[in-house]
């Protein structure tokens, strides 16, 4: 162990307050209206920023060398599996899909976090959030290198990995991420910081970063599942800061609860349709299965919010309306999902596959009296097509929700009626999402337009081994260098 | 009631943080899953420095579990020698 302890001559609360906060100053020369406008811009009143004691928090000097002792192990493991050729060891080639999509979709969120939390910081302009949002930006710095990192040796053998920037700001499947960072980029400080909160750390980190690195683990790619894991450690400490924010935010000021409560209500949703991607990297995509993409969401998103919420009760913080819909269609998501990417398979920057007759069944075992009726006939009819040489993808691009920017599926009633209502040629894939974009219209259009007009003919942005996974060069090649040349 | 829970990589370091936290909460569970450990615990769980120490042998620091600390569900106290997980808020 590098840490060596000696016996503190101040306790935690006070080196906190005399290393972070007791350095600040108040200003002398000019109004802090005029320094930090934007801390204004969103109409949160905030009285003391003092009164606002996030756990977990450290000073510099401990994060320091907190966060290099934590990179030292990390890298440790990442050399050891490149040395060792890890990539020969996973489960089997299809799993690097899953790591495929996760490098593809959210390192680029991490970057803009990083970037948004680095302007936060500045625009707040008090200590008490000044030094932990900072934190925050170099964290979200460090998460995007780790997870680059610890995945590039897999680059050096599999398709699917090398552009990833440019698809995640090219590529009509990667505009659900993209239109997220984008969003979360461009809302005032006090919006992402509690988008964030609520959204990325309280949905999308605990089911990305928990099991399904522990199934990365299990599949063999521990140089993954251990940066995964230690951004986590990170995260854990943006996760119990950002809830006692909310709550500060909400107790600093009566006028504060209807605004924050719009953002949670549309973060949550707006965070519950980007894990439409972990659903499937759970259910779909690894080849040895742990858990279900259903165990997780509960065990790690649905059942701790809503304690949150029981206990927020008080304040006047309610879940959304959307709530309710979003847990219910968890049964269905990563189904649902699976499917509508098998349908353009021939434009994704990633293989997808006909689940093995063992896996339909671990599905069906998983999602009792749903998966059987809904989703196994279509599964099974694709295994079909495939086994008789039928390319069931089609290389255009489907008809993507004018909010969330993930396929309109066309499954639910709210679906429906918010497609009923639709106008100017727009889609959305819920009534919430149709909420959302009228609450800011503008900037929604923008961001749509945007990426529609951003996007290259699919060919041109991709290499040529896409579609289906069967008979792909990543399952030829590691069937090769397994020594099994003979099934290949 | 509700259970709080908190979970660590699971490697040697975070060993006796988890045995601690076992020895000192007799309703608390333990679950591994591949690189992960999960506790979890009826209402509240506390994790206590003295404990730890003990279990390792040498002085510990209680910040020293956030290089192994993946994740948690419920409020937290802390203080120099221990800290609670619990919904009473």
């Amino acid at each position: 162990m590098d840490n060596t302890v000696t016996h503190p001559t101040m306790s935690q609360a006070q080196r906190m307050s005399a290393m972070t906060t007791d350095l600040s100053w108040p200003l002398s020369h000019q109004s802090s209206q005029d320094v930090f406008p934007a801390a204004l811009s969103e109409g949160i009143q905030v009285h003391n920023w003092a009164a606002w004691q996030a756990p977990l928090q450290q000073t510099v000097e401990a994060y320091w060398r907190m966060q290099g002792e934590k990179d030292k192990r990390l890298y440790a493991i990442t050399d050891a599996f490149a040395q060792n050729n890890g990539q020969l060891g996973v489960s089997d080639a299809r799993y690097v899909n899953a790591i495929k999509l996760l490098l593809q979709a959210f390192p680029p969120i991490e970057y803009s976090a990083h970037r948004a939390y680095a302007r936060v910081s500045r625009q707040l302009g008090q200590a008490h959030v000044q030094t932990p949002t900072m934190m925050m930006a170099l964290d979200h710095l460090r998460h995007q290198q780790i997870e680059t990192h610890a995945l590039s040796h897999f680059n050096k053998y599999f398709n699917g990995m090398h552009s990833f920037p440019a698809w995640f700001d090219q590529h009509w499947f990667l505009a659900v991420a993209k239109s997220y960072a984008d969003d979360l980029m461009s809302a005032g400080p006090c919006e992402f910081l509690v988008a964030m909160a609520m959204g990325y750390n309280q949905i999308i980190s605990p089911v990305l970063h928990v099991p399904f690195m522990s199934a990365a683990a299990d599949n063999g790619d521990m140089s993954t599942a251990t940066a995964g894991f230690s951004a986590q450690t990170d995260k854990v400490r943006h996760q119990v800061s950002g809830l006692s924010l909310v709550e500060f935010l909400v107790r600093q000021d009566a006028a504060n609860l209807p605004v924050v409560q719009a953002w949670i209500d549309k973060w949550l949703w707006r965070s519950v349709r980007l894990t439409s991607l972990v659903a499937i990297m759970q259910d779909y995509m690894l080849p040895t299965r742990t858990q279900s993409w259903l165990h997780s969401w509960t065990t790690y998103v649905q059942k701790p919010l809503e304690q949150v919420f029981t206990t927020w009760a008080p304040l006047g913080l309610k879940l959304p309306a959307s709530w309710s819909q979003a847990s219910e269609q968890q049964t269905h998501v990563s189904h649902q999902t699976w499917l509508r990417l098998c349908r353009y398979s021939g434009s994704l920057p990633l293989h997808v596959w006909a689940p093995h007759p063992d896996e339909l069944d671990w599905l069906s075992h998983q999602y009792p009296g749903t998966f059987d009726i809904l989703y196994r006939p279509h599964l099974q009819g694709l295994a079909h097509q495939i086994a008789h040489g039928q390319r069931p993808g089609a290389e255009t691009a489907p008809v993507l929700c004018g909010t969330c920017q993930l396929p309109v599926i066309g499954t639910n009633r709210s679906e429906a009626q918010a497609q009923a209502k639709s106008h100017q040629g727009r889609y959305f894939c819920s009534l919430h999402c149709q909420h959302i974009f009228n609450l800011e219209p503008e900037k929604h259009r923008a961001q749509s337009h945007w990426n529609t007009q951003s996007w290259n003919p699919i060919p041109h942005l991709l290499d040529a081994d896409v579609g289906l996974f069967p008979g792909s060069e990543d399952e030829t090649n590691f069937k090769e260098w397994n020594g099994d040349v003979q099934q290949a | 009631m509700s259970n709080v829970f908190i979970a660590f990589q699971a490697n040697e370091e975070s060993r006796p943080v988890v045995d601690a936290i076992l020895a000192d909460n007799p309703q608390a569970t333990a679950v591994y899953s591949p690189g992960l450990v999960k506790i979890d615990a009826p209402n509240s769980l506390v994790i206590k420095r003295e404990t730890i120490e003990e279990q390792l042998g040498q002085r510990y620091d209680l910040q020293q579990m956030q290089v192994n600390l993946i994740t948690l569900s419920g409020y937290i106290d802390e203080d120099d020698d221990q800290f609670t997980l619990s919904w009473n808020h």
